[in-house]
């Protein structure tokens, strides 16, 4: 087990590596560079001016010395600062990383009750009206862009005049003002996460209740409610790991364009901007950030099969 | 469609004109005198559309970093504000400087520094008097490296003979060098920030009237009243007003909206148009409905590599193709015909009348005839690199698209981002470019960034000795009414010989303000000079 | 989830015979029914729009500013007066022509690569799968984001970003089918019999993996089309004045509370043709694979 975790990390390391490399090298390719972006609006600007503040950051080395200090310092543990603001990276991303993370953490428990208990009321109905309007609804959702939905949250908000509260606030700072703040684009994010596990869960339960054992059980008395709780649940938990596993990424690409909508200053609005600007420091780590919540979070789903089935607990070590 | 609002809208074409004269004088739409006395206390907040980076004044001209800056600091000079000052109109103000005096050469500049100012109690500096070794110190930062730099380029020495005394000599007369000195960028800090004392990018120690306690990006910039603000109000009264200010870095136009209508925000800072207007308007009471115009300008370089663009029959004709005041009161609800310099500096621009006539009196059949004449008479086809700064702008170019195609020529939109587009404009690597000019606020600046050789704006490459003869005689003229009528006559000048770039459109801009916020005067220079008598209704 | 829905694999058969069979399946499937019902409707608004629409989509009618939906503009105007109901039209034949060619494009470079990858499994195998895992390590929007900014908006680097963003899932699905059917006798008969590699692949191999690929390949298709709205919603996707549905949407956003058409009817349109695949993507699993009713 242990070994197996190991492996994967190592693994998720050398890839990292790659990405770091491919994005350093690219996205210098872009015309335009910070120096040149934060001295627009100046009138008097001089061309040393322009050659000077480049010096000053090392953008005039060849890119190769570029890239080995940078990669130099971000084996020591040191991300630099952004090129933009003089800030360290390491801060920034830290405070973008929080808001994002609480907002696809917040979306998924939101997906996990909703689809758990649309799915199972969907399994429960079998056959019924409300089981087909339950599965349309879960076909729509999944079909409704993140995009499409958040603009629709915010023109329903404005038409019934509610107003989310502003400045941001994280949890920790203020949690009543944080949590009303994050419930609107949680949802709009969830719709999908809840969407496909109702399917799913309604597909696994009823492949259980077709099983020999459930029978007997049911011939025995026991109630058909108990028995899809207790037994198709359980059958359901190593596909719902599986998809909540492959739903991560899916939300995770939601979060940069419902941070655009919402206006949370998470990751997806630190890269967007740092594009803008073009602080390749910033760029960079916020990348590699991407990389390293997708590689844990995949470890983590692998370790939980392992958790929940101990056969593969077995297969793995 | 074009036509149709040509055959069928003279009236509505006059009514156009009539309402851009009239937004043109950029005088705020000032709320009837109140006959109540100023209340000390309270707070307001205010969205600036982008986070401070860092608080580095010479590392970056960013709105976001100088707009919060001015609140915490000042400079040598400031500009004044009030009822009767329009919002592009620049009046000098003493600031950290009480009085000046300028020798009969105009080749000296005595500065008298105002006795009794103390930094704000922030460590390392502590409340420690201010003195002219700080001016010295933060001058000579800029100097050497600070975005500032351009901002000196007469300057030949600067000199302390006392700790109240500044003295500048200059290489030539350069009559901007007050307006320079109070420049959006020109904040005075104390001498510990470029002695290593302190990280200036991070801390802000001023002499202004408040102090930011606390900054989070992304969320918020917190002052508190500076207690020993050496400010006072006409009446006597100690300022500011206010104990709090907040200003909230929204960048979502629709986040800011609802924000406004919501209360949480008091004064409004940044883009919004007058359809949005009208919906606030509706929504909240006894909204303040302030309007000035732009100190930006859209402006279309056409690079004269590209063979037609080389004749200059062939920018005449693009010129009079453009609809510019149907397009900025369908886009941007109001605004002003652009100028060689833009029509927000009321007192250099050219007049209205006259930059209506020269840029903003369409005439398709005579354009079509000038570009025949120079054997264009089928039109071409070009590469228009427009700048991405936002949606307004873009609906502009798809304007100037359908104004164009109306003449045979076709405009092939190309969409880059602002830092791309400024290197290609360097690189001379474009056929046409629509970008929105920087927000300058002296003539001379138009004219020595676009027309000068080297200049960072003069993407086309312009190099023409005559101009360059009477861009430097304006700068020596110390005399107003004269200096005006060469700026003028520099315009036209430009206007007749050059057309290039284009000047298209200054946009109106809103500054709504609750109803409770009272002495709020925007003004084209970024740091809010007037917040220091801004009040509030309990 | 897709890698669930694996069809049987069968011994190769006339192509002709087996689309028929699949199109009489998804008519005969309720849900197959509605999915090509809805997408021929969305398919002939996209097609026959210069048709159907009204207006040119690019035309300013500039006294019908913001207009609300009437019997001239079924889906009202924008604010320079453009019809928003051909925009739309026009919009979705956008985001069609975007989706269609990066599923055209991962379906034939993502499916080879998958193919060979699985046939022929060592080293290069093992290259392709980390070249893979490292697109697929950062999510597919911020690596379609990164690209976009760094092309220029245009409908042909749209295309591109989507496609990098959207390969990795079709090479490692595919591969892992091409595992599976690789494992099966004829296959192994054909090897040893000394056929070429590449004609295994593609006159066994080929035939077997068409169902989960045009599975894959419809779900793709409304991802693609998400995403492309995703990039021109933030102003690195199909460029000005060409209507696409996502910067129709982002120019609706100025106007929310104040001209809310702009936003509803470009998002149905959006909604509808990502509903349309996703069922067709349904009902071919539903067909191609009966076990997983």
């Amino acid at each position: 087990m242990l070994t197996f975790a190991l492996r994967r990390l190592v693994l998720g390391f050398l890839v990292l590596i790659a990405v770091s490399i491919i994005v350093f090298v690219t996205f210098r390719l872009v015309p335009g560079d910070v120096v040149s972006q934060q001295l627009s609006e100046a009138g008097a600007v001089t061309p040393e001016l322009l050659a000077q503040k480049r010096a000053q950051l090392g953008l005039d080395q060849p890119i190769l010395v570029q890239f080995t200090r940078w990669a130099g310092a971000v084996l020591a543990g040191d991300f630099g600062t952004s090129l933009w603001s003089a800030r360290p990276v390491f801060d920034l991303i830290g405070a973008a990383v929080v808001p994002t993370m609480q907002l696809a953490v917040v979306a998924i428990l939101i997906g996990l009750v909703l689809g758990l208990a649309s799915g199972v009321t969907s399994a429960l109905w079998r056959g019924t009206p409300g089981d087909l309007g339950l599965r349309v609804v879960s076909t729509l959702a999944l079909a409704i862009p993140q995009l499409w939905l958040g603009l629709l949250t915010l023109t329903g908000l404005a038409a019934v005049g509610y107003f989310i509260p502003l400045p941001y606030r994280t949890f920790l700072s203020d949690p009543v003002v944080n949590l009303q703040q994050v419930i609107f684009p949680a949802v709009a994010l969830s719709l999908g996460v809840a969407a496909a596990l109702s399917r799913l869960t309604r597909s696994a339960m009823l492949e259980v209740a077709e099983a020999d054992f459930m029978r007997a059980a049911r011939a025995r008395g026991v109630s058909s409610a108990t028995l899809y709780l207790g037994h198709g649940l359980k059958n359901a938990l190593i596909p719902v790991i599986t998809l909540l596993g492959t739903q991560f990424g899916h939300l995770l690409s939601g979060t940069v364009i419902i941070e655009r909508i919402f206006n949370i200053p998470g990751l997806g609005n630190l890269l967007f901007e740092a594009v803008a600007s073009r602080d390749y420091t910033v760029v960079q780590a916020a990348v590699i950030t991407y990389g390293l919540i997708t590689i844990i979070v995949n470890l983590l789903v692998d370790l939980s099969y392992g958790v929940v089935d101990p056969r593969v607990r077995e297969r793995l070590s | 469609m074009n036509q149709g609002l040509h055959a069928g809208g003279a009236a509505l074409g006059r009514a156009l004109r009539a309402l851009a004269a009239t937004a043109a004088l950029a005088l705020p739409f000032a709320p009837a005198a109140v006959a109540e006395a100023p209340r000390p206390g309270g707070k307001v907040t205010i969205n600036v559309h982008a986070d401070a980076p860092n608080f580095d004044p010479l590392a970056s001209t960013e709105f976001g970093v100088h707009s919060r800056l001015g609140l915490a600091m000042n400079r040598l000079i400031d500009w004044d504000t009030g009822d009767d000052i329009a919002y592009g109109e620049f009046v000098a103000k003493p600031a950290l400087a009480e009085s000046w005096e300028i020798s009969e050469d105009g080749l000296t500049y005595t500065f008298h520094l105002r006795q009794g100012v103390v930094w704000q109690d922030v460590a390392p500096v502590s409340g420690r008097a201010f003195t002219s070794a700080d001016v010295l110190a933060t001058y000579e930062a800029m100097r050497a490296g600070g975005v500032q730099k351009g901002l000196f380029a007469a300057v030949d020495t600067i000199t302390a003979p006392d700790d109240h005394t500044i003295v500048m000599t200059l290489k030539r007369k350069n009559v901007v060098l007050l307006q320079n000195l109070a420049h959006q960028n020109m904040w005075i800090l104390p001498a510990e920030a470029f002695s290593g004392g302190y990280d200036r990018n991070l801390t802000v120690i001023g002499t202004g009237p408040w102090i930011i306690e606390r900054n989070e990006p992304g969320v918020v910039t917190h002052y508190v009243r500076n207690p020993t603000y050496f400010g006072k109000s006409d009446t006597g009264d100690a300022l500011p007003y206010l104990d709090e200010v907040d200003i909230l870095p929204i960048k979502d136009l629709n986040a800011r909206i609802t924000a406004f209508r919501g209360g949480q925000i008091d004064i409004w800072f940044g883009p919004l148009n007058l359809t949005q207007m009208e919906a606030i308007k509706a929504a909240v009471p006894g909204l303040q409905d302030v309007r000035t115009i732009s100190n930006t300008q859209g402006e279309i370089f056409l690079n004269p590599a590209f063979a037609p663009f080389a004749d200059l029959r062939v920018r005449q004709a693009m010129n009079l193709a453009i609809d510019r005041l149907a397009m900025g009161e369908v886009i941007r609800g109001g605004g002003a015909v652009g100028g060689v310099v833009g029509p927000a500096l009321a007192r250099q621009t050219l007049p209205d009348d006259e930059r209506i006539a020269l840029y903003g009196t369409p005439d398709p059949e005579k354009a079509r005839a000038l570009l025949a004449e120079a054997g264009f008479a089928d039109g071409f086809t070009f590469e228009f690199t427009v700048l991405n700064y936002g949606e307004e702008f873009v609906r502009e170019a798809e304007w100037i698209q359908q104004d164009l195609a109306a003449i045979g020529i076709t405009a092939e939109i190309k969409m880059v981002d602002t830092v791309a587009g400024q290197a290609l404009g360097k690189e001379g690597n474009f056929q046409g470019m629509y970008l929105m000019m920087s927000p300058f606020a002296e003539a001379n600046e138009y004219f020595t960034t676009h027309y000068l050789k080297g200049g960072i704006r003069n993407y086309t490459g312009i190099d023409d000795p005559a101009l360059t003869a009477l861009i430097e005689e304006q700068q020596g003229i110390v005399d107003p009414a004269a200096r005006q009528e060469k700026i003028w006559e520099i315009q036209r000048y430009i206007a007749a010989t050059h057309q290039n770039p284009l000047p298209v459109w200054a946009a109106v801009l809103l500054h709504p303000a609750q109803a409770r916020v009272h002495g709020w005067h925007p003004m084209l220079t970024q740091g809010f000079p007037s917040l220091p008598e801004v009040w509030v209704d309990q | 989830m897709t890698g669930a829905a694996l069809p049987p694999a069968v011994a190769p058969a006339r192509r002709t015979s087996r689309t028929l069979a699949i199109l009489r399946g998804l008519i005969r499937d309720p849900v197959g029914c509605t999915a090509l019902v809805i997408l021929s409707v969305v398919l002939v608004a996209a097609l026959f729009a210069p048709w159907i629409a009204q207006f040119d989509p690019l035309e300013q009618s500039r006294r019908m500013i913001l207009k609300p939906p009437s019997l001239t503009h079924w889906f009202g105007t924008d604010d320079i007066g453009r019809d928003v109901f051909s925009r739309a039209l026009y919009g979705t034949r956008v985001s069609l022509f975007v989706g269609l060619m990066v599923v055209v494009l991962t379906m034939s470079t993502g499916g080879m690569i998958g193919m060979v990858s699985g046939y022929v499994g060592g080293w290069a195998d093992t290259v392709i799968q980390r070249l893979v895992e490292i697109l697929d390590t950062v999510p597919s929007l911020v690596i379609s984001l990164f690209i976009a900014a760094m092309l220029g908006p245009s409908v042909q680097n749209v295309i591109i970003a989507v496609t990098i963003g959207q390969f990795p899932r079709f090479v490692r699905v595919i591969r892992a089918e091409m595992i599976k059917v690789r494992m099966h006798d004829y296959i192994a008969a054909a090897r040893v019999i000394g056929a070429p590699g590449l004609r295994i692949i593609l006159t066994h191999g080929l035939p077997n993996l068409m169902p989960t690929a045009l599975v894959l390949g419809s779900l793709a298709f409304g991802v693609a089309i998400m995403i492309e709205a995703a990039l021109s919603f933030l102003g690195v996707g199909t460029p000005p004045p060409n209507p696409s549905l996502g910067t129709m949407l982002a120019q609706g956003t100025r106007f929310i509370g104040i001209a809310p058409w702009l936003i509803i009817f470009p998002g149905t349109m959006l909604t509808i043709s990502v509903l349309a695949l996703n069922l067709i993507g349904d009902a071919l699993r539903d067909v191609l694979d009966p076990r997983q009713r």
